[in-house]
């Protein structure tokens, strides 16, 4: 017998609140130092990386941000962080970040994309964390520990609930 | 941080975010439900709204939907669904590990919404889902059993 008064598919979806979604790839060189650049439209560092365009998951979008930002094709690992962080005022929107274990890559071979980055740098951890933004700050040290574990973390606004 | 203008934000892509309950009963059935308004039964779980993160939206609908509090843990499974047919957006999908309702018995239905629930071995729970759902049930439990989460975009795990 079917069901009454199904809500037809359409309408499912209809007002629900949406998001932004970004993907970053942690990487690393030979030594175990962490890959971070300087965007030249932001005062802090970054992880490679950048928002979803249309029709991409976040995986495509993380090996295109890298293609685009240092000139590598590089093979996705696991999926390391899945951080959930509220609109601000300068972003409407809430946005999940994705960061992927990019591995490692040799410096020698990357190819800035010099009309929106000024500079890489593979630094130590600690290192990294005076040059990133917030929620890279609070990103970069559970990347690295999920790596290490091989547990995948969720986190909201930077930290475990 | 300097404030991206808004054109530029309008050309990236705006997803859904859905939450999912992966729960099961001492015997290690899977709790699943039938919803009013669709055909194929499904976890506990529902939208993120406004406000909310994930894991709030998550133990939110299973205190409306089944009337009991459940410990929000793990993410088990990330499902990233691009756009298709009716569906306008992408979907993230989030399936967190809920743990074990001890006592079903008292479960508590949100009467305008779901019309029954059931716990179940994950095949016959599987058999009841919409086909394009149908993965996760396996893909979380065997996550929860590996201690681990999968990131199955399209329900397909990732390619290593």
């Amino acid at each position: 017998m079917p069901p009454k008064e199904l809500t037809p598919p359409d309408q499912w979806l209809e007002g629900r609140p949406k998001h932004l979604a970004a993907a970053g790839a942690l990487l690393t060189d030979a030594e175990g130092r962490v890959l971070v650049v300087k965007p030249n439209y932001r005062d802090h560092w970054l992880f490679v990386g950048g928002q979803l365009d249309e029709g991409e998951t976040p995986e495509q979008a993380c090996r295109r941000e890298v293609k685009e930002e240092i000139g590598l094709d590089v093979a996705l690992g696991e999926l390391l962080v899945v951080d959930w962080t509220p609109p601000t005022r300068a972003r409407l929107l809430p946005l999940v970040v994705f960061i992927f274990d990019g591995g490692t890559v040799d410096p020698a071979r990357i190819r800035l994309d010099r009309e929106e980055l000024d500079e890489f740098r593979f630094v130590a951890v600690a290192e990294s964390l005076e040059l990133l933004s917030v929620n890279g700050r609070r990103r970069m040290p559970v990347a690295v520990d999920a790596k290490r574990t091989g547990n995948t973390r969720y986190l909201s606004v930077g930290a475990r609930p | 941080m300097t404030q991206l203008p808004q054109a530029v934000l309008d050309g990236f892509a705006t997803s859904y975010a859905v939450v999912c309950a992966f729960a099961t009963d001492p015997e290690g059935r899977v709790l699943v439900v039938k919803p009013t308004y669709r055909p194929e039964w499904q976890f506990v779980g529902g939208m993120v709204d406004r406000g909310e993160a994930p894991h709030e939206a998550c133990a939110r609908e299973i205190k409306e939907e089944i009337g009991i509090d459940l410990p929000v843990g793990d993410l088990l499974l990330l499902d990233y669904v691009p756009a298709h047919g009716f569906v306008s957006a992408p979907m993230t999908i989030y399936v967190f590990d809920c743990g074990t309702v001890q006592d079903p018995a008292q479960i508590r239905l949100q009467a305008d919404e779901i019309e029954s629930f059931a716990c179940l071995p994950t095949e016959e729970a599987a058999a009841r889902f919409h086909p394009t759902n149908r993965a996760r049930i396996n893909l979380a439990a065997e996550a929860r059993r590996a201690g681990r989460t999968v990131y199955a975009p399209h329900g397909d795990p990732m390619p290593r």
